[in-house]
């Protein structure tokens, strides 16, 4: 074993593990008598120190990577591969993670501030290796590190009433959900006897592995993934836990934990949809599921009256959507999933501490209706949470709009040569279609709200901390700046890809 | 790309729209006063507008010739997306056009709007609708054109919900979004298919670009890819529907009447002159495509002749006199279509210029229609009823006159612009199809009809509402003013008439059948002779039958419905929706049942060895239970998201029960 | 008889859809866990077997995660059920149902 090089690859993590225990002493010992705002100041100030330092690392490991002057590649067994592509969604999740303990700080749910953090940290490293892994073990290590942590942060809100509940919802379809992924991580185990996947990708490509287990072993994966990222017929946990759950959790929930899904699944399907002789099978169950989460999704956000809760929904239909990509099947499809899951990402955590703003200073859950005359009270923070929601709208020029038409794009371009309009995927990329018109109509609800100027606006002026405004408005550029030039992180993620 | 290059033939164009979005961000931004920010919008228009010009004096004269400038956006898995910037006479004349009477509209709006607090929001989404509106005239690739066409579908809900105050405002904010964006769902699905087969999104782009020569070769060969049509037809198809969602056609048209809730000036800019036409432009543009298969060519002129006649129709019966020019713009939309479709068939290249001429002229005689309308709303204390106006002639000369101008041009009296226009779309139908022309002929006749009628109604006998009637200020007559001249002379003010027409699609085009234009003027004249016949001694007022309504009162009451087309969607699309909702639940149900069943056949299971130990357990717990859960799942009202915990679980078992049979059947 | 890989195999298929019939018709919260338990060991089991009898070690190193990270998710579901018995005296699945549509 060659430990300084295991030390190098493992460096950020194990600078922000460090953070996050200096984090958890100090509070134990120097901020135990002050005031739980304060403490969450101080603490919150060491977790930022933690993941920039540790982001730097990531940078650090990224410049070794592109210039080739070190190479990281396949360590450990594929434990930890680092090419340049994961580098860059590692950092990208790192500064996510910022964001989140931004927003995190103003609102801590109860005492146990350092606790709070520390778990945010830990589901950061768990996003963090799930997407530099590509080997079974840390798939399945990171993933619970990921899942474990969230329920935890879920059901942190205990003054709450329904906090603990969605948490106990959350932990055991969360539970379940991984007993049929491990059960299909173990047939594909068996059909490939193969842990990296590498060598799991060429089993099956060339046709050495069974045909039984692999088809048991991605139907098992096929629902096992789909409860990770929260598509339909999996997705009942989401509502509930981006409802119930402290606001910036539900955000973090929907943008990192998306990220590192889709990256996953981008890396253990794509290559095996490419080529496989199950394609179609498995296109026909990603199909479904990516039907069901856009009607279901779409249809369930009709009717909320709570931001939240639409928000959760519109996060199904998403995934809905973004699972499209995948069915093209090829590296346009690919890059589109990636690039989409970025974008998505951005916008829904902008909107979601958005909402965390408001709620924390109305006290309450935010109905639709509370949102009535904001643009006279806060045009600044209206501006912003449009931008975010007219994204997630799919409205050009924002980023939404080309997430969404190059994932369609991907999919028309799939088949190569169509005879005929009943063939390729034109139907499936009408019903996305069809159900984002529908999605318009809760997205334009939210939207009316804002520009509405009722009599007496319920919300008060609401001033915003620094970190806040700085961190919402880095979102919007970004979402407005991805919309406008997105080619340098589509060719980027190709030129990886490729 | 280089933003700063004049020097290049056509990147300036690129200035066009970006004059009015710069005026739109720092209206958003720095939220100077309303007099500021009009003058800011207009400023930046104004400059659009001299370059428009500048592009229509260049093509003037050289109608043959396309001038393009394609610059790379991005690339993506080994191929790119261009966009770019066309200067044809197309994009020359109607540049000319949107600009023009934008910026009259901007001026108008100044005076319309000065008692209104929020006259920076409303300049600044009037720039935000001219930055789309112009940038899709430019646009040489149909990506482009699509995202400004969907800018210009968020700017009009902007400005139709202005007044969100009113629920109907509000109501009428949503239906015009979501409608269009039905068809919108049609234009991006015929564009991502136009890619496919073409890999590229340019329409023009020195011989490789979607509507020259050697593609629309390569898209017509293939046949009957979808009912028989060629691949240009098709794509040309789906291109189709993105146009009658955002132009009104039949079966999408229900959104434009409404969309009249918006404030008078956005109707007479947007629902109109520009938006509306939007679709017919995009006909226009894509018009090598329809030509390649003249299936499609029928079906755009079919289309546009029930438009037409419908909408005509229903006019006959309104009262709000807003509303009238509403339906008379659904049905002047039919008119171009039919231009376009019924040319096409007759002269090839040569229905661009039947269709886009009477788009022109209809522009400038409707924008003036609506604000010499906003004149007299304004005037009559904001009574939009025609039955409760009257007398309006001798207190508002300047607007009436105007108005009447508008009225004649659009009844295609002789020697006024409507009639040339009017005059061209019925001789190319005659020359196409019989039933088309007769179609288009009875509604040219009920257009004269129902405006002879609405003008009857507002300047004739004695005023009948509340308050007095007084002029509008001169900066909203003054606009008026100029649009009638051009309304009434657009068509014959210099001898270069035929030379327009020549113009816009580049091929020669005039034609002449004195048996059309011996009927066309009887149907002017006919129909103004009608309504003057049956209204103008008539006793009008809110408390009197309508003459018409006297004879028919049968149909005309249906009319006055607006043929219960609103009615139509209800029972169908939203029961459709309803059903839709039922379905899944039901289908919820069944994976309960589906569930439940497994569960009762193991219990059963377990139960046949514990029968011996204790059969009260079986009784009570068992049987029963599993009974109770049974009738309990199947109510149909128990929603997928019911709370229970093992409710979730049971969803997760049919999902993965559901993609295990998927894989089983689609394995073998 | 001679034990193949597909005895095995049906054992751990067993074990699984027993835990995951269990999670479905069980109320009580501590045995839902209980069930979540057994499904994870029916996957050890077919872990454990594909390693035999594919001659590899590499299953078997899944499984020691597997055991370990199980008990870790155990201490965790357990914390959030005390929490929850705290808050709502009641550790009965059917009687959570304040969240829904």
């Amino acid at each position: 074993m060659n430990y300084p090089q295991l030390f190098l690859t493992t460096l950020p993590e194990l600078i922000v593990v460090l953070g996050m225990f200096v984090a958890l002493g100090f509070d134990y010992t120097k901020y135990k008598e002050l005031d739980p705002q304060t403490r969450s100041n101080k603490v919150a100030a060491l977790s930022t120190i933690a993941l920039m330092l540790g982001l730097a690392g990531v940078v650090w490991q990224f410049l070794q990577v592109t210039d080739g002057s070190k190479t990281f590649s396949n360590s450990f067994n594929g434990q930890v591969v680092l090419t340049p592509l994961t580098l860059w969604f590692k950092g990208l999740i790192f500064v996510l993670a910022l964001f989140v303990v931004q927003f995190a700080k103003t609102d801590v749910p109860n005492k146990h501030v350092s606790e709070y953090f520390g778990l945010i940290l830990l589901s950061t490293l768990g996003m963090g290796f799930l997407i530099t892994a590509q080997n079974l073990i840390m798939l399945f290590v990171s993933i619970e590190l990921i899942s474990l942590s969230l329920y935890g942060l879920t059901a942190f809100q205990t003054d709450k009433k329904f906090s603990v509940e969605a948490g106990i919802k959350y932990f055991t379809i969360g539970g379940v959900s991984s007993a049929f992924l491990l059960f299909g991580l173990s047939y594909l185990f068996g059909a490939t006897n193969e842990l990296s996947f590498e060598g799991i990708t060429a089993a099956i490509t060339s046709g050495a592995a069974p045909q039984n287990y692999v088809l048991i072993a991605s139907a098992f994966l096929v629902v096992g993934l789909g409860f990770k990222i929260a598509a339909a017929p999996f997705h009942l946990w989401a509502p509930d836990t981006y409802q119930c759950g402290p606001v910036p959790v539900a955000a973090w929930v929907a943008s990192g934990s998306k990220i590192a899904s889709f990256f996953l699944l981008v890396q253990l399907f794509g290559p095996v949809l490419e080529t496989s002789e199950q394609k179609e099978t498995l296109i026909a169950g990603i199909v479904l599921v990516s039907v069901l989460s856009m009607v279901l999704g779409n249809i369930g956000a009709l009717r909320q009256s709570c931001v939240k809760r639409l928000l959760a929904y519109s996060s199904i239909a998403h995934a809905g959507y973004i699972l499209i990509g995948l069915v093209a099947a090829n590296e346009d499809g690919s890059i589109s999933v990636l690039f989409y899951a970025v974008i998505y990402s951005l916008a829904t955590l902008g909107a979601f501490a958005t909402i965390g703003i408001i709620d924390s200073r109305l006290g309450r859950e935010a109905q639709i209706d509370d949102f009535n005359g904001t643009w006279k009270q806060n045009p600044g923070l209206s501006i912003l949470f449009m931008i975010f929601i007219l994204s997630l709208a799919g409205i050009p020029p924002l980023s939404g709009f080309f997430g969404k038409f190059y994932l369609f794009m991907a999919a028309i371009g799939s088949q190569p040569e169509i005879a005929s309009w009943s063939e390729g995927f034109y139907w499936l990329v009408a019903v996305a279609l069809l159900m984002s018109a529908v999605s318009l109509f809760y997205y334009v609800k939210v939207l009316k709200a804002f520009l509405v100027s009722a009599d007496t606006p319920k919300l008060p002026s609401i001033q915003i901390t620094k970190a806040e405004g700085a961190g919402l408005l880095l979102l919007a550029v970004l979402v407005v700046y991805l919309g406008i030039y997105p080619t340098g992180l589509v060719e980027f993620i190709a030129a990886s890809l490729g | 790309m280089n933003l700063f290059n004049f020097t290049d033939s056509v990147g300036w164009l690129m200035w066009v729209p970006i004059c009015p979005l710069i005026a739109g961000v720092f209206l958003a931004l720095l939220k100077p006063s309303g007099r500021v920010s009009a003058f800011v919008a207009i400023a930046a228009l104004a400059v659009s507008l001299i370059l428009s010009l500048k592009a229509f004096a260049m093509t003037w004269g050289h109608e043959a010739q396309i001038e393009t400038h394609n610059f790379t956006w991005m690339h993506i898995g080994g191929v790119d997306l261009e966009f770019g910037m066309v200067l044809n006479a197309l994009t020359g004349s109607m540049l000319a056009m949107v600009s023009l009477i934008g910026l009259l509209i901007f001026i108008y709006s100044w005076s319309y709007m000065s008692h209104d607090d929020r006259m920076g929001r409303f300049f600044c989404y009037l720039s935000i609708f001219m930055v789309g509106m112009l940038g899709l005239v430019v646009a040489n690739s149909l990506l482009l054109f699509f995202m400004f066409w969907e800018i210009v579908g968020l700017a009009s809900y902007l400005l139709i919900g202005f007044w969100f105050q009113k629920p109907s405002a509000a109501a009428a904010a949503k239906k015009a979004f979501i409608t269009t964006r039905i068809g919108d769902l049609g234009f991006l699905i015929g564009l991502l298919w136009a890619f496919k087969a073409t890999g590229t999104f340019l329409l023009f782009d020195n011989g490789s670009g979607i509507l020259e020569t050697t593609q629309i070769a390569a898209l017509a060969a293939s046949e009957n890819v979808m009912f028989g049509m060629n691949t240009a037809g098709a794509i040309a198809l789906f291109l189709f529907i993105g146009a009658i969602g955002k132009s009104g056609q039949l079966p999408l048209h229900v959104w434009l009447p409404d969309a009249m809730e918006g404030p008078t000036p956005v109707s007479a800019l947007i629902h109109a002159a520009t938006m509306v036409a939007a679709g017919v432009f995009l006909v226009a543009r894509a018009f090598p495509l329809f030509i390649a298969d003249l299936a499609m060519l029928e079906v755009v002129a079919w289309f546009g002749a029930f438009t037409t006649l419908f909408a005509a129709l229903v006019a006959v019966g309104q009262y709000d006199i807003k509303r009238i020019l509403a339906y008379s713009t659904v049905s002047q939309l039919g008119l171009m279509m039919v231009g376009l479709g019924a040319g096409g068939l007759a002269l090839k290249e040569g229905g661009i210029s039947i269709g886009m001429f009477h788009l022109l002229t209809h522009a400038f005689f409707k924008a003036l229609l609506f604000l010499g309308a906003g004149s007299i709303i304004h005037g009559c204390n904001d009574e939009q009823d025609v039955r409760l106006m009257g007398g309006v002639f001798s207190k508002m000369k300047i607007s009436s006159i105007a108005y009447l101008a508008g009225t004649i041009a659009l009844c295609a009296f002789p020697f006024t612009s409507g009639y040339f226009s009017k005059d061209q779309i019925l001789l190319s139908a005659w020359t196409a199809s019989g039933p088309i022309f007769w179609i288009s002929a009875i509604a040219s006749l009920l257009t004269a009809f129902y405006m002879t009628r609405q003008c009857c109604y507002v300047f004739l006998g004695k005023y009948r509402g509340k308050g007095h009637v007084h002029e509008s200020s001169p900066i909203m007559t003054v606009p008026l003013v100029i649009l009638a001249v051009f309304a009434v002379a657009l068509g014959y003010v210099s001898e270069h008439f035929y030379h327009i027409l020549d113009y816009l699609s580049g091929v020669h085009v005039h034609q002449h059948e004195s048996i059309v234009v011996i009927i066309s003027w009887i149907i002017a004249l006919g129909g103004i002779g009608l309504g003057l016949l049956v209204y103008a001694r008539a006793k009008l007022g809110i408390d009197e039958t309508d003459p018409v309504k006297k004879v028919f009162p049968v149909p005309y009451r249906w009319l006055e419905n607006r043929l219960y087309a609103d009615e139509f969607y209800e029972a169908t699309a939203f029961k459709l929706w309803d059903v839709l909702a039922i379905l899944i639940t039901v289908l919820e149900a069944i994976m309960n049942q589906l569930v439940d069943f497994v569960t009762v056949v193991v219990r059963n299971i377990g139960s046949f060895f514990l029968n011996t130990i204790d059969k009260r357990v079986i009784d009570e717990v068992s049987f029963d239970g599993t009974c109770s859960r049974i009738y309990n799942s199947s109510q149909i009202n128990k929603l997928i998201q019911n709370g229970f915990l093992q409710g979730y679980l049971r969803l997760l078992t049919g999902g993965a029960v559901l993609i295990g049979i998927l894989l089983i059947v689609f394995t073998r | 008889m001679t034990i193949g890989l597909n005895e095995f195999l049906v054992v751990s298929g067993l074990l699984f859809t027993i835990g995951f019939v269990g999670l479905l018709i069980r109320r009580n919260t501590l045995v839902l866990f209980m069930c979540l338990e057994i499904m994870l060991n029916g996957v050890n089991v077919a872990l454990v077997a594909f390693s035999q009898f594919n001659g590899t070690m590499d299953g078997n190193l899944l499984v020691f995660f597997i055991i370990t990270v199980a008990a870790a998710e155990v201490a965790v579901g357990l914390a959030i059920l005390v929490a929850l018995f705290r808050k709502r005296q009641t550790v009965y699945v059917q009687e959570l149902n304040a969240l829904k549509n």
